[in-house]
């Protein structure tokens, strides 16, 4: 069998470090943590996760950070328990994955609220000024932006535009699906009220791993109910954080996995300039092969969309998957509204991870000079 | 001609994906589908493909393959694909 060339990392990133597996064996293969003798030698993975997690989110309080199955839950966690009446308006944008777009029409179609799409430019990204606009003309309770785009890699200014929301009194809720891991966040200086965030993608943890961090005067109604090990005479869940979000045995032995990953990128830090090197070598070979290559500027995460002028977007994929054995991701990559406004009705995604070789990339221009003949 | 079917994960609008496993190759197969389809080769590619449209179905394969993969227009699917594997199955395979 040929070498699998998987470039599908904005998705779940592929190959983990060596340690992540086996932190994971070890997990399954021990006794479970929640044998609950609750001694001080205990090791509480998930108390070590967060605390690990809050150094990367930029949050001095670990025990906001509420962990479980992905980003997708903890957006769900968020949009669905964030108090909101009909008529208050919730501001986002049309680069938004389907697990913010789905729960808000939920409670747009049952509660009446109102969602304002706002466009971004031609890669994916909100300018400033529409978003100030919006603001200033919507007045809205919550903002919900992605940090970066799944599809282009276009990385917005959190920072700014949290400052933005905050300066009418909105709420404001990150995304941070496709950029945890990869891009610096400092959610505390910023002012970022809730984040969203995976352990299976730019992380390097295993699937089944995510959370959502709330800060301290943000309450949420628990969306998920159930036990919490503690405080089970409470007819109803606890106020406090993160028992009030985590209903349920959580998922041990794959935070054991992440937990070994952040650890191991602790002593491996990314390595930004021969990483970018190595995206604009792609995207511009992408260029040279006759592709039409989405280019954002400026801050980006490692990801090219790219669509051929006389391919169908499927059939590309399709071949490079089943013809050069080069994993990629093709399609509306579950963020529908987003291509109204890159002027294209899908592409083809190369998402690259820590450990893409020069000779990975290689292999899909050789393969896109192939298909154009 | 007996085959398998699958449901393929797809993120495109409007369409419905099957892979179909095959007792005979992708180029056998594509060699036998009637005029109405618009058929193309690709041998350039390491491992060539070919590549076929009608109105409503779109299919693809290895021509050494014994997989292909069909898309089926979304209003309409559940008739594209009847009449698909209706032909699959008259095949000789």
């Amino acid at each position: 069998m040929e070498k699998i060339v998987y470039l599908n990392n904005a998705a779940t990133s592929w190959p983990k470090p060596d340690c992540v597996a086996e932190a994971v064996q070890k997990a399954l293969q021990s006794p479970p943590g929640s044998m609950h003798r609750g001694g001080i030698e205990d090791v509480d993975v998930f108390a070590l996760v967060r605390q690990r997690l809050a150094t990367l989110l930029g949050v001095k309080d670990a025990e906001c950070i509420a962990l479980g199955s992905n980003a997708t839950w903890g957006l769900n966690l968020a949009l669905h328990g964030f108090p909101l009446q009909a008529g208050d308006v919730v501001v986002t944008t049309r680069a938004e994955h389907n697990s913010v777009l789905r729960p808000l029409y939920q409670r747009a179609v049952k509660e009446g609220i109102r969602v304002v799409y706002l466009d971004t430019d031609e890669v994916g990204r909100v300018p400033l000024s529409f978003w100030e606009r919006a603001m200033a003309d919507y007045r809205p309770r919550l903002a919900v932006f992605t940090h970066a785009s799944n599809v282009t890699g276009a990385v917005h200014d959190a920072a700014e535009m949290t400052a933005l929301a905050k300066s009418v009194g909105a709420a404001v809720l990150l995304d941070a699906s496709q950029s945890l891991g990869w891009i610096p966040l400092e959610a505390d200086s910023w002012g970022i009220d809730m984040i969203a965030f995976t352990g299976h993608k730019y992380l390097l943890g295993p699937q089944g791993t995510g959370g959502l961090f709330v800060r301290k005067g943000i309450s949420l109604q628990p969306w998920l109910q159930g036990g919490t090990g503690i405080r089970s005479e409470l007819e109803e869940m606890p106020e406090e954080m993160p028992l009030r979000l985590e209903a349920g045995t959580g998922n041990e032995p794959s935070f054991h996995g992440l937990l070994a990953a952040l650890e191991w990128a602790g002593e491996h830090p990314l390595e930004e300039a021969e990483h970018r090197a190595l995206l604009g070598y792609l995207r511009e070979g992408l260029m040279d092969a006759g592709a039409r290559v989405i280019l954002p500027d400026g801050l980006t995460t490692p990801v090219v969309s790219f669509i051929l002028s006389e391919e169908s977007v499927a059939d590309v994929g399709y071949i490079l998957g089943e013809s050069y054995d080069i994993i990629c991701r093709t399609g509306l990559h579950c963020a529908p509204k987003l291509f109204s406004c890159l002027g294209v009705s899908e592409t083809v995604r190369i998402s690259l991870s820590r450990f893409t070789q020069k000779e990975d990339v290689d292999a899909v221009l050789e393969a896109v000079r192939d298909i154009r003949g | 001609m007996r085959f398998e079917r699958k449901k393929v994960e797809n993120c495109f609008a409007d369409s419905r994906t099957y892979e179909y496993r095959i007792p005979v190759s992708g180029e056998a197969l594509a060699e036998s589908l009637p005029d109405v389809w618009e058929i193309r080769r690709n041998e350039r590619l390491r491992r060539p493909v070919f590549i076929a449209k009608k109105e409503g179905i779109h299919l693809k394969g290895l021509l050494a393959g014994h997989a292909v993969r069909a898309s089926f227009l979304e209003t309409e699917w559940e008739a594209r694909q009847k009449e698909f594997e209706d032909w699959m199955e008259d095949m000789d395979g």
